[in-house]
């Protein structure tokens, strides 16, 4: 949160301009100062010494000049012009006498000594005319390094000398003093700025080391800087510094142990004022299944579930917008789209105008527990609507504390009722003393639960059987009973019937068995019967009218002998019906014996036995493929016997009869044997008639045969779990299939 | 067994089936002498020499019986089971007359004792099978056995 504005703090001491550093400051300060007061000190004592050495040489020009002119008074009043001219030039010996001019009251000059350049004093004769003070008193001039002083001799009474003095002199005096001043200043300068430098280093440097640890604050853990003996404050300053820095890190320590416990608890979420998220805590992204990087930039509408309403969000949003903290349970969608339930409080925080500039929003999930109030509201509901009874009552006085609405329904009585009732009240079998007998073993905890059957009274006095399961709820304190109960009215009864059936079961299997071995011994006597009573009378037919057509033959007309021959035909074929059907129900009824049987085999005898029965005919006989089945070989002989008789008869017309036995493979794995022949084949149209018995789909005059033989066929195949099928074309030969058993 | 006996005992209560299997027999010569018995007793009383015929010689026995199952009184197997049940008959060679293939009435012929089985009407080409079968070639040969 607060790492930008470190890194601003930062990066501006990095670079600090030359004059704002404290060490320059004080240095230029001092420097300044020094120079200021060393400069003044020293051009105030240059200034004065120099004056000193101006006045001191004015007086020395002053008292030269008087003593000349006092001199000089004497040499005039008694006219030896040539004395004062040496006294003239013995004063002129000085260096810096320039002139000395002595005139009378007119201001004619009378006596002049000169100097020139560096050379010596020198009288000078020339006519020259002074304009002498008015006042008889010493004046002086001074123009241009000259100092020119008019002296009244003998109160001017004699006239005036003027003194032409060189200052000079003065002037390299003052630059000799001003030299000195200015270089003793410089070098006091340098040396008080050179002991500043040295003075200050140290605690700037403590300073310097200082403010270093305050810019690692942030990141140190609680170390402290080693204070170094300095000046007072900076040392002050370091341990205040330390101190700081302990507090910092103590204070940081607290604030990040809360942030743990609170991020290891809750989902935690930080927006700005418009709901942006710029922090969200690893249990944010793990409840809500999106990348850190897909959150933040983004507002937590992106989580909305659709459960809650428009209104809901706004009334949210107006609360913590006004600086109020939100509280409330909301469902939130996660990115593979499951939804989950979150308690939810969001805190504004607020800046010095009173608005927020930021929400923190603190979660914990509660998806378990909404399941649960669910799971418990719905289970609830569905235990009030069961049609069982259900009561909840109490463990020492068994009133009713809760029951549900089967209850209501089945007892009569509303539910005001029944809580002023006890479990005794509606139990005629039961009373208090020994209700409290029968449920004790669940109170001492020797059983888990009670089942047992018993009767429950209604509001109208009329009673019904129940099937009791009482247990005791130590969900709940203090515990309580327990009990479902259902109604066994019709179980009872169907139980009752039950019992009844069971007497008479063993009775009614003897009875159904004996009736059905009678059905079968009848049907074996009616076949038996068939067999010989149907037959006697075709032998006669028969046998009587072979007799006549041999013994009579020659007295019978053609016609007479003819209708013998049909009479003979039809009885014979009578025959050949009844043994048919003697076979079907053969077929049917007797015993099934499995075994490994090669129909490869067993095609072969059947084919030996039709081959001696037509020795004449034309026929490729064709078996191939691996024909071992499971079966029985009396029923599968007699099945051969049938289609290979069937594709033998119907190839009859042919010149090169082809007959086929093989097997293939159907889709399901399960093997197909076929029977194929290239004889008459038949219509299609008729295949549901094939398998009928004495159904034939050729004519008598065609190809004989009693219409039996597939019809027997689809018995034994049928017997053998398989399935046989057909399929033809007229003049284009038949092919039947079949199967044998289920798995294989 | 006398070589003198060359009787042929039929058992057949059907007038038809008994005439139409003498007449079969007729027609292919065969000269034996044939006894008719119309029921299991009758059969019976013929062979113990009881009843009806107490008055015939004891130790003349047919050279075949012709036995029909379906018979009054006392039906064929039972016939077949007491001729084999006595020392006398235990070996006299028994032809059951079946009217159908139906195998039960075969295999129990088989089981009590019979020698072979003809379909009923009895024709001659049957007969000379189920004769053959029983080794009794002669029978068939239309010669008295008093001749050979």
């Amino acid at each position: 949160m607060t790492s930008r504005a470190t890194d601003k703090i930062i990066t501006a001491s990095r670079k600090p301009p030359f004059f704002r550093r404290l060490y320059v400051q004080l240095t230029l300060l001092g420097g300044i100062t020094l120079v200021l007061a060393i400069f003044l000190f020293t051009w105030k004592t240059v200034h004065e010494q120099s004056n000193f050495a101006y006045e001191s040489i004015k007086s020395q020009a002053e008292t030269l000049a008087a003593n000349i002119a006092s001199a000089s008074g004497n040499y005039i009043v008694s006219e030896d012009f040539g004395a004062l001219e040496q006294l003239l030039l013995q004063s002129a010996a000085y260096r810096e006498v320039l002139a000395i001019k002595v005139v009378d009251k007119n201001g004619t000059v009378f006596g002049h000594v000169q100097r020139l350049g560096n050379g010596k004093p020198r009288p000078v004769y020339e006519q020259l005319t002074l304009v002498p003070p008015s006042v008889a008193t010493t004046r002086k001039l001074v123009d241009k390094n000259i100092l020119t002083t008019w002296v009244p001799i003998e109160n001017a009474s004699l006239g005036w000398m003027q003194l032409d003095y060189s200052l000079a002199t003065i002037e390299s005096v003052q630059q000799s003093i001003w030299r000195n001043g200015i270089i003793t200043a410089l070098l006091a300068i340098m040396f008080s700025l050179g002991f500043l430098v040295i003075l200050l280093r140290r605690p700037m440097r403590s300073i310097s080391r200082a403010t270093d640890f305050a810019r690692e604050l942030y990141k140190t853990r609680g170390q402290i800087m080693a204070v170094e003996k300095s000046a007072y404050e900076v040392e002050q300053l370091e341990h205040a510094l330390n101190f700081a820095a302990r507090r910092l890190y103590d204070t940081n320590k607290d604030l990040n142990d809360f942030k743990f416990a609170l991020d290891a608890h809750a989902i935690v979420g930080i927006s700005d004022q418009h709901g942006t998220l710029h922090y969200v805590n690893d249990n944010f992204c793990e409840i809500s299944g999106y990348p850190r990087d897909e959150l933040l930039g983004s507002s937590y509408s992106k989580l909305r579930s659709g459960a809650h309403s428009e209104i809901f969000y706004n009334n949210l949003w107006n609360t913590i917008s006004s600086g109020r903290v939100w509280h409330g349970e909301i469902q939130d969608r996660n990115k593979d789209g499951s939804l989950y339930w979150v308690d939810t409080t969001i805190v504004p925080f607020v800046d010095d105008r009173g608005l927020p500039y930021q929400y923190i929003g603190i979660q914990t999930d509660i998806t378990e527990r909404k399941y649960a109030e669910e799971v418990n509201a719905r289970l609830g509901r569905i235990l009030d609507e069961s049609l069982n009874e259900i009561y909840v009552f109490d463990t020492t006085d068994f009133r009713f504390l809760r029951v549900n609405r089967g209850a209501e329904k089945n007892l009569g009585y509303n539910r005001e009722e029944l809580h002023n009732k006890t479990a005794c009240d509606i139990k005629p079998e039961f009373d208090k003393q020994r209700f409290s007998e029968f449920v004790a073993p669940l109170l001492r905890g020797e059983c888990e639960e009670l089942n047992f059957e018993s009767l429950h009274q209604r509001k109208d006095g009329s009673t019904y059987p129940v099937d009791i399961h009482l247990q005791l709820s130590r969900a709940e304190q203090p515990f309580v009973f327990v009990a479902i109960i259902l109604d066994i009215t019709e179980r009872k009864e169907a139980e009752r019937k039950l019992q009844e059936y069971q007497e008479h079961l063993e009775e009614m299997v003897e009875q159904r068995t004996h009736n059905l071995v009678a059905v079968n011994r009848e049907l074996e006597s009616f076949c038996y019967s068939v067999s010989h009573d149907l037959r006697a009378p075709l032998r006669s037919i028969d046998g009587f009218s072979q007799a006549l057509l041999e013994d009579y033959g020659n007295r019978l007309e053609e016609d007479a002998q003819s209708y013998l021959s049909r009479v003979r035909a039809s009885t014979q074929r009578m025959g050949q019906l009844i043994d048919d059907l003697l076979k079907l129900s053969r077929v049917v009824r007797s015993d099934m014996n499995m075994l490994n049987v090669d129909l490869a085999a067993l095609a072969r005898d059947v084919e030996i036995r039709l081959r001696e029965r037509e020795p004449g005919r034309n026929i490729e006989f064709v078996v191939s493929g691996d024909l071992c089945v499971q079966g029985d070989e009396r029923l599968l002989l007699t099945m051969l016997e049938n289609l290979l008789g069937n594709a033998w008869k119907f190839t009859a017309n042919k010149d090169s009869a082809r007959i086929e036995l093989g097997e293939t493979a159907q889709e399901d794995g399960r093997k197909v044997y076929y029977i194929k022949d290239n004889g008459a084949g038949f219509d299609e149209t008729y295949v549901h008639k094939l398998f009928e018995p004495f159904q034939r789909l050729h004519s008598m005059q065609e190809y004989e045969g009693t219409g039996v033989g597939l019809a027997t066929v689809q018995r034994i195949i049928r017997r053998h779990g398989g399935d046989v099928w057909a399929a033809g074309k007229i003049d284009h030969g038949a092919t039947v299939f079949f199967t044998l058993g289920g798995n294989e | 067994m006398s070589i003198t006996n060359t009787k042929i005992l039929l058992v057949e209560d059907n007038p038809d089936d008994e005439e139409l299997t003498l007449r079969a027999l007729r027609h292919h010569n065969i000269a034996n002498d044939l006894v008719i018995a119309r029921d299991g007793v009758e059969a019976l009383d013929y062979l113990f020499t009881t009843g009806k015929y107490a008055d015939k010689d004891p130790d003349e026995f047919p050279q075949v019986v012709l036995l029909d199952l379906k018979l009054p009184k006392i039906d064929g197997l039972e016939v077949l089971k007491k001729m084999r049940a006595d020392e006398r008959t235990k070996c006299l060679p028994v032809v059951v007359l079946t009217s159908s293939n139906e195998e039960k009435d075969i295999v129990d012929s088989y089981n009590f004792g019979a020698n072979s089985y003809v379909r009923k009407p009895v024709d001659f080409v049957q007969f000379i099978a189920a004769a053959e079968q029983l080794g009794m070639y002669w029978l068939v040969l239309n010669q008295s056995p008093v001749d050979i």
